[in-house]
């Protein structure tokens, strides 16, 4: 019994000790250093209480970086999902080419976002840009997307919509795979239509898989860097300085580590909090089989 | 009533190609880009098709940085953190899913929790740790962070829980130690989850930025990701051509690893658990 109580720990620790040290000890470290002022290039640190977060709260600057990273996540959030669906609903619909339609939807999904980034980058050039080219073949003068503030964050979210879909067409793909044909077939017999029982058959079964797409979407966005840093690096004007983005910048370019630290537990405690909301959300609506 | 159904199907189709082909256009486009000598860019209006499959932007792409240097470190990096990520899982999501022992929910519970804990709150104390360690601009820098994760004990503990006990029972008597069963038994029985958490791991290793854009300085040291944006600082001088070109090399690798693998990461990543 007990070599079998050291053999079991023998197997854990190799996984528990790195997740340890770099994870859950730094997570602390953040907490005692957010509330710590520290000079920069030095680790002397001087105990500031909640002083860190008072700033951060009086910041306009920080304030717009939230309203900036909340547009950002319902820019991305929204339309890849539904987008997603349709895609998921559509290829459960048995097109013809099945397999190269998948492929067609997660291929940019084993990208990352930075190289994303700089396919779009080229696609927004606005003289030479493919995007404004086939805008105006329409008879749509394009926008300057990255340099205009307006445009900028909806262009960084159209890049990241490309990016991310796949991932939900993956998951609700799953999903739609446990809705039963029986049931379909009896909604239909008693005459209902195709929208119909996609509203009181397919989402209801559905709607763990749609919260569960929810949540990781949200919570993606929250974290996006890698296409801000390539497209807009947070400009212009900073309407794509997004709470991660400006958390990098004062970390580790003007070297703020309690006032960064400070960003970083807001962070996590949004998105703790997002994700605590969405299944609250959910639970009336939510129907788990 | 066949030709309904077809008809359906057809429908289907056509609606589904419009996406699709919007989702492959930038990769298409790139491609396309690479092969454009000079002018032919920037040339207006746009041409989807180079004139001819001129490898000139390549060539002039692997002068202008260290492009091979760049692929070698995210493989070596992304190989040692997979290897380490599924070796690691293994043997946790073992014990935790088949030994009885004190502490083991704890263990458990103290796993599951550090995959609520986003890598932005961790990165600045790693990064005063590493650097009193000596580990900025290292290869132990960039892959002793991330050599267990959260999510693969998590995969694998799903799977090794199916695991009918009289088999373990059985192959105990026939003499197996334990860990001759988990390998020899319980691995391979799961290859479909392990082949899915490696897939997963090797595509998120590659994808890393913030963590590799602060712990490398040199450019020797740069992976694919954060060798890339050395042509973003360049995008004013150099031709879009050589960019993509450059772009394409390093995109390739993980899209040729999908292609490949594309079922078992589908499949594991949905049988999961994770679906809800």
């Amino acid at each position: 019994m007990r070599s079998s109580r050291a053999l079991a720990w023998a197997l854990v620790l190799p996984a528990l000790l790195p997740l340890a040290l770099f994870v859950a000890l730094p997570a602390l470290q953040s907490l005692w250093l957010s509330l710590h002022e520290t000079a920069p290039f030095s680790s002397r640190a001087v105990w500031v209480g909640l002083e860190n977060y008072r700033l951060l709260a009086a910041s306009p600057e920080y304030w717009l970086c939230a309203r900036a990273t909340a547009l950002f996540a319902v820019e991305t959030a929204l339309p890849s999902i539904l987008l997603a669906l349709a895609v998921a609903l559509a290829l459960d619909e048995g097109p013809y080419g099945r397999d190269f339609f998948r492929t067609a939807f997660l291929l940019p999904v084993s990208i990352s976002s930075a190289m994303a980034a700089m396919l779009w980058l080229f696609l927004y050039n606005p003289t030479a840009g493919y995007l404004n080219y086939a805008l105006g073949r329409v008879g749509i003068v394009g926008p300057n997307w990255l340099g205009d503030p307006r445009w900028a964050l909806p262009a960084v979210a159209i890049a990241t919509v490309w990016k991310e879909m796949g991932f939900n067409v993956i998951f609700l793909l799953a999903g739609l795979s446990g809705v039963p044909r029986e049931l379909h077939e009896a909604a239909a017999l008693d005459g209902a239509g195709y929208l119909s029982r996609l509203r009181h058959v397919t989402l209801p079964i559905l709607s763990p898989t749609l919260l569960f797409v929810a949540v990781v979407s949200t919570i993606n966005s929250l974290q996006s860097f890698g296409q801000i840093y390539i497209l807009t690096d947070g400009g212009p004007a900073g309407r794509t300085d997004t709470l991660v983005f400006n958390l990098y910048r004062d970390a580790f370019v003007n070297f703020r580590s309690g006032y960064a630290s400070a960003q970083a537990v807001v962070l996590f405690v949004l998105i703790l909090g997002a994700t605590a909301l969405q299944f609250r959300l959910a639970r009336k609506s939510v129907h788990y089989g | 009533m066949a030709s309904a159904e077809s008809r359906r199907r057809a429908a289907v189709t056509a609606f589904l190609l419009i996406p699709a082909l919007l989702q492959l256009f930038p990769l298409f486009y790139l491609l396309g880009l690479s092969f454009k000598i000079g002018g032919e860019v920037m040339a207006y209006p746009p041409r989807l098709l180079p004139r001819a499959l001129d490898w000139t932007n390549y060539s002039l792409a692997l002068k202008a940085a260290p492009l091979w240097r760049f692929l070698l470190n995210s493989v070596i990096v992304s190989t040692a953190i997979t290897a380490l990520q599924v070796l690691t899982s293994i043997l946790a999501a073992y014990a935790l899913a088949r030994l009885e022992f004190a502490g083991r929910g704890l263990a458990f519970g103290f796993i599951m929790a550090t995959m609520l804990v986003p890598g932005e709150i961790t990165i600045i104390p790693n990064y005063f740790a590493l650097a009193r360690l000596g580990w900025i601009d290292t290869y132990a820098g960039l892959v002793v962070p991330f050599a267990s994760s959260g999510f693969g004990v998590f995969l694998l503990y799903q799977f090794f829980r199916t695991i009918p006990k009289e088999l373990e029972e059985a192959a105990m008597l026939d003499g197996a130690s334990r860990l001759r069963f988990l390998f020899q038994i319980a691995v391979p029985l799961s290859a479909p989850a392990v082949t899915a958490l490696a897939v997963y791991a090797f595509v998120n290793a590659w994808n890393m930025y913030l963590w590799p854009l602060v712990i490398t300085q040199s450019t020797s040291m740069q992976t694919a990701q954060i060798g890339l944006g050395m042509f973003r600082s360049q995008n004013e001088s150099m031709n879009w051509g050589v960019i993509m070109a450059a772009t394409a090399m390093l995109i390739s690798p993980t899209i040729l690893l999908f292609v490949a693998a594309q079922r078992q990461f589908v499949r594991g990543l949905t049988t999961s658990g994770l679906k809800g």
